[in-house]
């Protein structure tokens, strides 16, 4: 880590300075900072978690932590859409194994990668709090519902 | 029977997410009546007197928490609302914050005047954005109307509640692994004693409250303990909100007094097992719970008779497996979940659920040997015995008793490289 050297995200110093004036201790605006990097650039970079951790004088160790215990958080690059299908028991009992192999199927990937155009990295997840619509996944911020298989493919088509 | 709606009265009619909505079904007069006619401690007694337990899985007397956090010296305090619904098979949390989020407001805000704190926190999962968003334009109407700010309705108490974006961790539905959260680190619950009511946040005391314990507020406030108190059970008053999955014919949230049998939620309610179907077994307190099977359909859904049954109301979340269902398959699904969601401090539960999975993706598959059954028998009791907070305990609940009561699935995919459940399945 100490070879890379800090950055902070081009355009977003106001943004930063906002979020951080809202806590009394600094640190607290660690996860709120690293949502707007990652909702401005895709993903964190490591040159921008040094950075943050600069910014909020804390250990490049715990940012760097904490940017890999979040499942939310990116830290390599991902497609234009994200993907999430939920893999939880409720969704499990839906037939959750034949929608993912259908997605898998079009993409041509797995789980965690992302297609050659850069257009979708897919990913499991756990139970988003839609079981009673299951099986259910997440595109970016938006939730489907009740999928099968036909569905996956007009959905994808979509983006 | 018709449900017993009261936290869920809302939900359905037009703008019932937005403040004009709210305030044309009587939203706000218990924050009113609350600073116009009642002093904080009255409030506590009132809530400590209707009985309310939390309803995020603990069932921890509300009123006493808040008791507690009002009596400790220290200044300045917190009430944070706990959203980070996470347990598998629980969807309530997020209709009341999709589609009634100013009750929510109206609760914390209550609770704040009665704990004697100025400032709320809601801590909501970062895969419920949209929630998030809507929770944020709920709260800026709310200070625009003067129930929330400084002088609330005119009375001595200033109150404003922050939206906090988790990022995906089940264990931040843990309270100190939230607060943990909070203060910008990676979720990992804390040693208790000291108690969040006395050293929370920042180390300052704070009480945690889930999204539907907190929307019961200003029902007990505009309606009484006595009232509160004939809903449900003697040890459980009030209503609970069940969240009911998997094999049957209606799922759904289903708004019913505590101590609602196990008969009435599959049968009454959810419409029954779907394709006519056999019921096999249920998980009754989401995917931390110990399944129930058919001889327990009289069992009564509160928190003391769910666990004299050997179970749990946890977050009070129902999936309902049918006659078709492979235990292996899901038990390995509720496997897969505890081994991701596992923090990885302590051995006993980032080993013991790695294990478990291992394991049993060799039963699944045919190619493990009959005692290794046993032996992960032999691993969930360590992990209870050993595991240091409620997620590494509670992980091998579903597996050992889906182990304990169908036994045959898991033989037979040992044995005869079959399920007798899925004939389909190719093991």
């Amino acid at each position: 880590m100490a070879n890379i050297a800090p950055k902070l995200p081009d355009g977003l110093k106001k943004e930063f300075e906002q979020i951080v004036a809202q806590y009394e201790f600094k640190r607290g605006a660690l996860l709120p900072l690293l949502h707007k990097v990652q909702e401005h650039s895709g993903y964190l970079e490591q040159d921008i978690l040094v950075g943050i951790a600069g910014y909020l004088n804390i250990p490049q160790v715990d940012v760097f932590e904490i940017a890999t215990f979040y499942t939310l958080f990116n830290t390599r690059p991902v497609g234009n859409n994200v993907i999430l299908v939920c893999d939880s028991i409720s969704c499990y009992l839906k037939d959750e194994e034949k929608v993912f192999a259908q997605i898998k199927r079009i993409l041509q990937i797995g789980s965690g990668e992302t297609t050659s155009d850069g257009k979708f990295t897919l990913f499991t997840t756990s139970c988003i709090g839609a079981c009673d619509r299951a099986p259910a996944m997440m595109v970016n911020d938006k939730t489907f519902f009740k999928l099968t298989p036909e569905k996956i493919t007009d959905i994808l088509k979509e983006y | 029977m018709p449900q017993t709606k009261i936290l869920l009265k809302n939900i359905g009619t037009p703008n019932s997410e937005h403040i004009k909505g709210y305030l044309k079904n009587g939203g706000y007069k218990a924050l009113k009546h609350a600073l116009g006619e009642l002093l904080p401690e009255e409030i506590v007694e009132l809530v400590k007197r209707a009985g309310l337990r939390g309803r995020g899985g603990a069932g921890f007397p509300t009123g006493m928490k808040w008791q507690f956090c009002a009596s400790d010296p220290k200044k300045i305090k917190y009430i944070i609302c706990n959203a980070d619904e996470g347990e598998p098979g629980t969807f309530k949390d997020r209709i009341l914050l999709e589609q009634d989020p100013h009750s929510l407001i109206e609760g914390m805000a209550i609770a704040g005047y009665a704990i004697g704190c100025t400032q709320g926190i809601i801590y909501i999962r970062g895969e419920y954005i949209y929630a998030a968003r809507l929770l944020e334009q709920a709260i800026e109407q709310a200070r625009a109307k003067g129930y929330l700010g400084d002088n609330i309705l005119g009375a001595d108490f200033c109150f404003d509640i922050k939206v906090f974006l988790g990022a995906g961790a089940y264990i931040c539905g843990e309270e100190t692994a939230l607060l943990d959260s909070l203060e910008g680190r990676a979720g990992r619950s804390r040693v208790k004693p000291p108690f969040p009511v006395n050293e929370g946040l920042w180390r300052r005391p704070t009480t945690v409250n889930n999204v539907e314990t907190l929307c019961s507020i200003r029902h007990i406030l505009l309606n009484g303990d006595e009232w509160f108190r004939r809903l449900g059970t003697s040890e459980c008053p009030g209503t609970k909100i069940f969240s009911i999955s998997g094999h049957v014919n209606k799922p759904g949230n289903y708004e019913l007094p505590m101590g609602t049998v196990l008969r009435d939620l599959i049968y009454e309610y959810a419409g029954g097992i779907r394709d006519g179907n056999k019921f096999k077994a249920v998980l009754p307190g989401g995917a931390s719970s110990p399944c129930l099977t058919a001889e327990h359909m009289g069992v009564a859904f509160d928190f003391y008779n769910l666990a004299r049954a050997g179970s749990m109301l946890g977050s009070g979340a129902l999936i309902v497996m049918d006659e078709t269902t492979c235990m292996v398959g899901a038990g390995l699904s509720v496997a897969r979940f505890f081994e991701h969601e596992s923090c990885g401090r302590c051995t006993p539960c980032r080993e013991g659920a790695g294990w478990i999975v291992n394991i049993l993706n060799r039963i699944y598959n045919g190619e493990a040997k009959l005692a290794e059954i046993d032996l992960i028998v032999e691993l969930a009791d360590n992990m209870r015995a050993s595991s240091f907070c409620p997620l590494g305990m509670a992980a091998p609940n579903a597996v050992v008793s889906f182990i304990k009561n169908f036994r045959d699935d898991f033989e037979e995919h040992i044995k005869y490289k079959r399920c007798p459940a899925r004939k389909d399945l190719d093991v």
